[in-house]
């Protein structure tokens, strides 16, 4: 194009500073509010991730094939199988992207004290490689993680547990769980107390040592499940992949499943995507609203322009120079929309990183999704191509806006000009 | 001059009806006519005679209902929207009654603006409009904006941009109507000399008897006909 319409244009905005403020302030508040929205949204997924992934399996678990199709009866991960897994999370390209990995066993049984009893999930693990990656030991609020003291296995329960046993550090509870066809029982001490806030998991939640688990149920070095933990969260679906990859040709016998945390927590994932398309519905309302505001806005202003369009195409300016000249300056109108909206939803999102949002006021202290607690302060995080994808989201609805305007536009009649 | 004999726009028999509820005008009636190569031709008539009707036409701003236009040798019917234009850019300066200029651009600019268009570098633009605001006596007001200059001064802006761009022939629908009659007669000194010195073709209409005697030709339109061609 040989003419160079944006100094024009760009001179055309300012012509009506205020209805282009105005026109612009839709779009930034659009673009701050889908940022900030979008922030907060991504920021409590995460953190619902987060806490899903820490509390239950990891990123990844490696799991005997079938192992969710059989209700009533545990599968246990063979010791060949195990130590495949664990070669393979040491493998050169899977070690420097994984940050931890814990096997455990699991059961289910009958907790006594002296004063009450009730059913209970075990879990078996070995402490140090729980450390920094799993979030019980974070939540113990008593005693330690599961220290060895005398010959009494030690046991860490949850709050509610010890409440509803009447039980404190130092007691001794007896569970009774099955092994094969017989009833096992044992005696445990507690050791430690956690209180995660999810009362689910605080009333019915007891971790052991996982050898003590493992002669108890007498299955010596059987494991239900090997929970990997990555750096990255992102990198799962890859992750995955490959060890499943490289299992299947190490694996003896039908290959462990690997699975991600969305195949292993469908419930989370499925969560996510509906509150995401909630999000989405919500955000593309909002911003639809603005876009007919601006339209509107726009073609007024066109057609108030009728004299000067009709002056450019007496003078020879091509009717398609007419149609860029309005596009060029609705894109620069939305661009500086766009550009303060990105500053404010920047700052808020900075902010609320950084200092989070308390939603305490609006809800208890914390609140469960799908199995999944989140406490009610809130990150912001925004995944990577958010940004890109609102402004070319507002882009596209600016230029959008713009083009029946700018067709009008160029229609105009030539002869408008011309009278009176 | 040879150019004499070379036709800047000839019309054959066109018509243009106007339809407004149920009546029909027709606002041009059957015009044939040829302007030739440097004429000051003036088109007169009582208000409603077709005069803007037959400059539009002309300038082809306006399709005809029945009748042709050429423009040099180009039937200009025929034409698109856009080859239309680009023929405008090319050979036709316009100069209207009044709001000739393009507000946000300044007087400098709005001279340039058709050799914009027509693609010419700006430091041969800058100097073509330099020296026709000289001679034009528009100097010293280049970066005024069009709010900023007076009735007769926006109008020599206008024949600038006109003329900088060498057109076939400048069309001007009463340029002096809404200037006083001082200023109207020096903007018809000015539109004279150019007429002479360069030889552009000026075809222009008004109601004003001074104005009509500077005419070569004058033309009378009455009921979108030619009643007098002289
Ligand atoms: N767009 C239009 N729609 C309907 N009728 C029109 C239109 N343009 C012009 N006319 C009619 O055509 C006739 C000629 O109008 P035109 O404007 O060409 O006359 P004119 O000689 O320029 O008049 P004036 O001296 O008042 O400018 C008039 O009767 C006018 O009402
Ligand atoms: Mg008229």
């Amino acid at each position: 194009m040989r003419f160079n319409v944006f100094r024009m244009s760009w001179r055309n905005l300012w012509r009506h500073p205020r209805r282009t403020f105005l026109t612009a302030l839709a779009f930034a508040i659009g673009v701050f509010l889908l940022i900030t929205s979008l922030g907060l949204g991504d920021g409590m997924h995460e953190k619902m991730i987060d806490t899903g992934i820490r509390m239950g399996s990891g990123h990844i678990v490696i799991e005997p094939e079938g192992a969710r199709d059989t209700i009533g009866e545990q599968l246990y991960l063979s010791k060949e199988n195990t130590s495949a897994a664990e070669q393979v999370l040491a493998s050169a390209g899977i070690r420097g992207e994984v940050r931890g990995s814990a096997p455990r066993l699991l059961a289910s049984g009958l907790l006594s004290s002296a004063a009450n009893s009730t059913g209970v999930q075990v879990i078996g693990a070995i402490p140090e490689r729980e450390a920094n990656i799993a979030l019980l030991p974070e939540k113990i609020t008593k005693g330690t993680f599961l220290e060895r003291e005398g010959r009494t296995p030690p046991a860490l329960i949850g709050s509610g547990l010890a409440e509803k046993l009447d039980v404190d550090i130092g007691s001794k509870v007896v569970l009774m769980t099955q092994a094969g066809s017989e009833i096992q029982s044992q005696l445990l001490r507690v050791r430690g107390i956690f209180s995660t806030g999810m009362e689910q998991v605080d009333q019915r939640l007891v971790s052991v040592r996982l050898e003590d688990l493992q002669a108890v149920v007498q299955r010596p070095g059987a494991i239900s499940h090997l929970a990997v933990f990555l750096n990255d969260s992102l990198r799962t679906p890859a992750l995955r992949a490959e060890i499943d990859r490289e299992l299947t040709t190490l694996a003896e016998g039908p290959a462990p499943s690997v699975l991600s945390w969305r195949q292993a927590m469908p419930e989370l994932d499925e969560f996510i995507i509906i509150d995401d398309a909630g999000n989405y519905l919500f955000n593309g309302v909002l911003l639809f609203m603005v876009t007919l505001g601006v339209l509107n806005t726009i073609l007024m202003a066109v057609l108030e322009r009728k004299r000067e369009f009709s002056l450019l195409l007496c003078l020879g300016m091509h009717p398609w120079q007419i149609t860029t000249m309005v596009i060029v300056e609705s894109m620069m109108l939305t661009a500086l929309g766009a550009g303060a909206g990105l500053a404010m939803g920047w700052g808020t999102h900075a902010y609320f990183a950084k200092y989070g949002l308390d939603l305490t006021s609006l809800m208890d202290q914390s609140f469960s999704v799908a199995g999944v607690s989140v406490d009610a302060m809130v990150y912001s995080y925004l995944y990577p191509g958010r940004i890109e994808w609102t402004l070319s989201f507002v882009a596209f609805l600016g230029f959008a806006a713009s083009l029946y305007p700018a067709l009008r536009a160029a229609r105009t009649d030539p002869t408008e000009a011309t009278r009176g | 001059m040879t150019s004499h004999s070379k036709p800047a726009v000839r019309t054959d028999s066109v018509r243009k009806i106007f339809k407004s509820g149920d009546q029909t005008v027709a606002a041009v009636d059957g015009v044939t006519l040829e302007i030739h190569r440097g004429e000051f031709a003036a088109i007169a008539g009582p208000s409603g005679s077709g005069k803007t009707t037959l400059l539009n036409l002309i300038g082809a701003l306006d399709e005809p209902d029945e009748g042709k236009v050429w423009i040099d040798d180009t039937e200009i019917t025929t034409l698109s929207r856009g080859q239309r234009a680009d023929l405008r850019k090319d050979k036709i300066g316009f100069i209207f009654q009044s709001y000739n200029l393009i507000e946000v651009l300044s007087a400098l600019e709005n001279a340039e603006f058709v050799l914009l268009l027509q693609g010419v570098p700006p430091s041969e633009r800058r100097r073509r409009v330099t020296e026709m605001f000289k001679k034009i006596g528009l100097e010293g007001l280049e970066n005024r904006r069009p709010h900023q200059l007076s009735g007769g001064q926006q109008q020599r802006v206008a024949i600038a941009r006109a003329i900088v761009a060498s057109p076939s022939l400048v069309l001007a629908d009463e340029p002096t109507a809404n200037l006083d009659s001082a200023t109207g007669a020096a903007l018809l000194d000015v539109m004279q000399e150019l007429n002479q010195e360069i030889g552009t073709t000026f075809v222009f209409s008004t109601h004003d008897p001074r104005v009509m005697d500077r005419a070569s030709r004058l033309i009378r339109l009455v009921d979108g006909k030619i009643e007098d061609d002289h």
